[in-house]
């Protein structure tokens, strides 16, 4: 871990800044202060931007926030917000946004940025939400959730959506913390973190965590319900281990974050044709993710200027076990692997121009060392495969806003990508008006892109070389309206309409020479509508209500999308009793959804309870149960998996007591 | 450090460290050598501080500074102003892009030179324990406690009581003292 050492280096130097002590601004009197003469610097650039005046709807799920409604996971976040909902497959956990949950899609079309860099790996483009993430929640200071098509400022995977995850600075905790939780299902969480700001603008913030869970022991399929296959029932078939560290260093006008997070769970569904409730060798896979990056921005005579790098290691390793005829090997092992190393390089730069004008600009690189992927089998006479690429892409982008009246704001970019196979430019406009006050209305107009990943390109080895990438336009109208100061509503009504979807199909119709194989191609076009309310009211004791109800219609060639909910109603209610505890209550609603098999899962609803109580000056306990009323609900499966629904974990209740030791 | 070479870095350096700079400016005040505006307001902001008392407020938690994330001037005093204490208290800088995230800061300093937006905010963070403090014209009479204005080549500021009694803020007569003070009455059109 060299860069532990770095890390451990550089707050040594730090520190050894700190101890020339800071200089104490406060000790000039004022009435000094009003005695010095101004000088006259050029200077002001971009501005704080009210959520109502953002080219997108965007929701804002803050730190304090994930820790009072109990999140224990990006899924959980995202699954309390407008609009979005969450599939489990008992390995990973799939975004649904805006009607969209295509089976089989490991969350590609939605980019994840941490600290506004991608996370979204190299290899299968997978925005890692569950547990897989790597990242301790109790480090997250905010998450931003932007809906809508992207591309215009990020590029590819901006496609439905960008959620944004800003991590914890060393000033805002302030202090050491330690805590541990334990759980039903054999869940054990023990997590450290510690931060502080330090003198001449030195932030550090670091933070190390293990979760241990068995998961639930018996799971039942009703698909393996044969005498032969354990009647069903999985065995403790639902492990999953996670440990994750984290470090952010800020000096002056650089930033640099190392992290780093391993997961390992076992698949208790017998994916891609696996043996049913195999022991000895259980199905399972491991996701290890690192990232380092620095940043640096600086003002320059008006112009902002962010310069940032970064370097990102993902690693793959699924185990698969097949029944096997041959007497010497009883269980054929499948060992699929992965493994994307890039490393990326950006500029952004942005200032204000005359006439009520902001602009920025930018550009990023990225170059993709690694995009390997393999497989071998136990059974040495069966051949594996070892696919080795690398590639690059590169793109730059433009952005400006004009206010050409005090109630009237245009919002508009391009960027350009540049792939080895193709290059694209995608547009992004707005208007938004603002009529009095506290209220506003926009018209957004969006496009955006997902290019084939390295998975979809390589393979399955067969796919035709002229993979295009997917195409999305979408237009939005959203009313914002503030009344007062403790009430804010949103109205939404949007049609976004997808093309050249890349899909998994049997490619006998494109070509003779590769019947009976399968592969990607582009095919298919999905067309969504969709309305969405929501109030929100937040008193100022600290109560919050959010609720939410959305409507929408996901269609492919007018048949209704699979594992798409017409309906959702969300709502979450805050108290916060005395000075520090804090209850919380959420209620979260899905309506119907096709299966594969084009049957139907019933609507789920799930209630789900968490508290904070302080016992001491130091200590504090919390609690939460989720799923409170043991709702037995199931998602729909993809098509690697023989049961067409996927059951869901029930009730489930942690504890947990935290240490805080306050710095002064 | 003597006045002279202080002056001297000072000219070197564009404002390595507020510190210098100030010992630089209050050295030379009677031969007016001029301190950089945005130095200068993070001295205010400082001060305004140190003269303010918020209710309810644990005495030993930090306080929380919110700078705009965007603004140069916001670089300026987050560079400044990391790690200081004042009256005991640690002041944490937060950096903040999206009007939501002001709702817990207990300083809010606000350079937003367009009035929609800034009555946007100033009404999300009306009746906060907070103190909001601008440099933008007019922006005390429309609800900011504090307003650093320039007059005569100097800082001045406004503090309107209003805004301060609807924020439970107390701040210390010493700074009232030295402030035009302001009336929601006395509230004109933004510019």
């Amino acid at each position: 871990m060299r860069w532990l050492f770095v890390v451990a280096l550089l707050s040594l130097q730090a520190t050894v800044a700190a101890a020339q002590g800071p200089p104490d601004v406060t000790r000039v009197d004022i009435e000094d202060l009003m005695r010095i003469e101004v000088e006259r610097v050029f200077g002001a650039s971009e501005r704080l931007q009210p959520v109502t005046e953002a080219p997108s709807s965007v929701s804002i799920v803050t730190g304090d926030e994930i820790e009072r409604y109990g999140y224990r996971t990006l899924a959980d976040v995202l699954r309390s917000v407008r609009g979005f909902y969450i599939s489990n497959d008992r390995n990973y956990s799939y975004i649904g946004a805006r009607g969209f949950a295509r089976p089989g899609d490991y969350n590609t079309r939605v980019l994840l940025l941490l600290n506004g860099h991608r996370v979204n790996d190299s290899v299968y483009d997978q925005a890692p939400i569950g547990a897989e993430l790597g990242l301790d929640m109790a480090m997250i200071e905010r998450v931003e959730v932007i809906r809508g098509p992207a591309s215009s400022l990020y590029g590819t995977s901006a496609f439905f959506a960008v959620v944004n995850v800003t991590t914890r600075s060393g000033g805002s905790m302030n202090g050491l913390s330690a805590g541990v939780e334990a759980g039903t299902h054999g869940t054990t969480v023990a997590r450290v973190s510690g931060g502080r700001q330090f003198a001449d603008g030195v932030d550090l913030a670091v933070s190390g965590s293990l979760q241990r869970s068995e998961g639930e022991q018996h799971i039942h399929f009703p698909a393996f319900d044969t005498p032969a296959t354990n009647n069903g029932i999985a065995d403790g078939l639902d492990r999953e281990h996670v440990g994750s560290v984290y470090a952010r260093l800020t000096a002056g006008n650089f930033a640099f974050t190392a992290a780093s997070g391993s997961r390992k769970k076992y698949v208790p569904t017998a994916s891609y044709g696996t043996i049913f409730n195999e022991q000895e060798i259980p199905e399972q896979t491991t996701d290890q993710r690192a990232v380092l990056m620095g940043e640096y921005t600086r003002t320059l005579a008006g112009t902002r200027l962010a310069l940032d790098g970064a370097y990102d290691w993902y690693d793959y390793d699924g185990i698969y076990p097949y029944p096997s005829d041959d007497p010497g090997f009883p269980v054929l092992i499948n060992s699929d692997a992965a493994q994307g190393i890039r490393w990326n390089a950006g500029v952004r730069l942005s200032r204000a121009l005359p006439g009520r004008q902001t602009i920025t600009g930018g550009g990023i690189f990225y170059k993709n060392l690694r995009q390997n992927m393999s497989y071998s089998y136990s059974d040495p006479s069966i051949e594996g495969a070892d696919l080795f690429h690398s590639s690059r892409h590169s793109g730059i982008y433009v952005q400006d806003e004009i206010r050409l009246f005090p109630w009237l704001l245009l919002n508009g970019g391009i960027r350009y990508d540049r792939y080895e196979q193709f290059g694209r430019a995608t547009p992004r406009g707005a208007v938004i008006v603002s009529p009095w006050s506290g209220s506003s209305l926009k018209y957004l107009y969006g496009e955006a892109f997902r290019a084939p990943n390295s998975y979809e390109l390589y393979y399955y080895g067969t796919t035709p070389p002229d993979l295009q990438p997917e195409f999305i336009r979408t237009h939005e109208v959203v009313w914002e309206q503030y009344l007062g100061e403790w009430l804010r509503t949103s109205a939404s009504t949007y049609r976004y309409a997808v093309s050249q979807l890349i899909t998994f199909q049997s490619l006998e119709s494109e070509s003779e020479t590769i019947q009976g194989q399968w592969g990607f191609v582009n095919d298919g076009a999905i067309d969504a509508n969709g309305l969405e309310l929501e109030a929100e009211m937040r008193t100022k004791d600290g109560l919050q209500v959010l609720t939410s109800y959305v409507l929408q219609e996901a269609t492919q060639a007018e048949t209704l999308l699979t594992n798409s909910p017409r309906h959702m109603v969300k709502a979450r209610l805050g108290v916060p009793i005395g000075r520090r505890a804090f209850a919380s209550a959420e209620w979260q609603m899905m309506g119907e959804r096709h299966t594969l098999a084009r049957d139907t899962v019933d609507a789920a609803s799930v209630v789900n309870v968490t508290t904070h109580w302080p016992i001491a000056r130091r200590l504090s306990l919390t609690g939460s149960i989720a799923n409170l009323f043991d709702q037995r609900y199931a998602d729909p499966g993809s098509d690697e998996h023989v049961p067409d629904v996927i059951p869901q974990i029930g009730r489930a209740m942690r504890i947990g007591v935290r240490w805080d030791l306050q710095g002064r | 450090m003597t006045p002279f070479a202080a002056q001297h870095t000072v000219g070197r350096v564009w404002c390595a460290g507020l510190a210098m700079c100030l010992a630089a400016g209050i050295s030379v005040v009677g031969r007016a050598q001029p301190v950089p505006a945005s130095a200068l307001k993070s001295a205010f902001v400082m001060n305004f501080i140190k003269f303010t008392e918020w209710r309810d407020v644990d005495a030993a938690a930090p306080i929380k500074l919110c700078l705009p994330a965007e603004e140069t001037i916001g670089d300026v005093m987050a560079q400044t102003m990391r790690g200081q204490s004042v009256n005991g208290r640690r002041v944490s800088v937060h950096r903040i892009a999206a009007v939501d995230a002001v709702r817990d800061c207990q300083v809010l300093f606000l350079t937003e030179r367009d009035p929609q937006r800034l009555r946007t905010i100033l009404a999300a963070a009306n009746h906060a324990p907070m103190l909001t403090v601008s440099d933008v014209e007019r922006s005390a009479s429309y609800g900011a406690v504090i307003e650093l204005y320039e007059e005569g080549g100097r800082l001045r500021f406004a503090i309107n009581i209003d805004s301060m009694e609807r924020s439970r803020i107390k701040v210390s007569s010493r700074l009232l003292d030295l402030a035009k003070i302001v009336r929601d009455a006395d509230r004109q059109p933004l510019p």
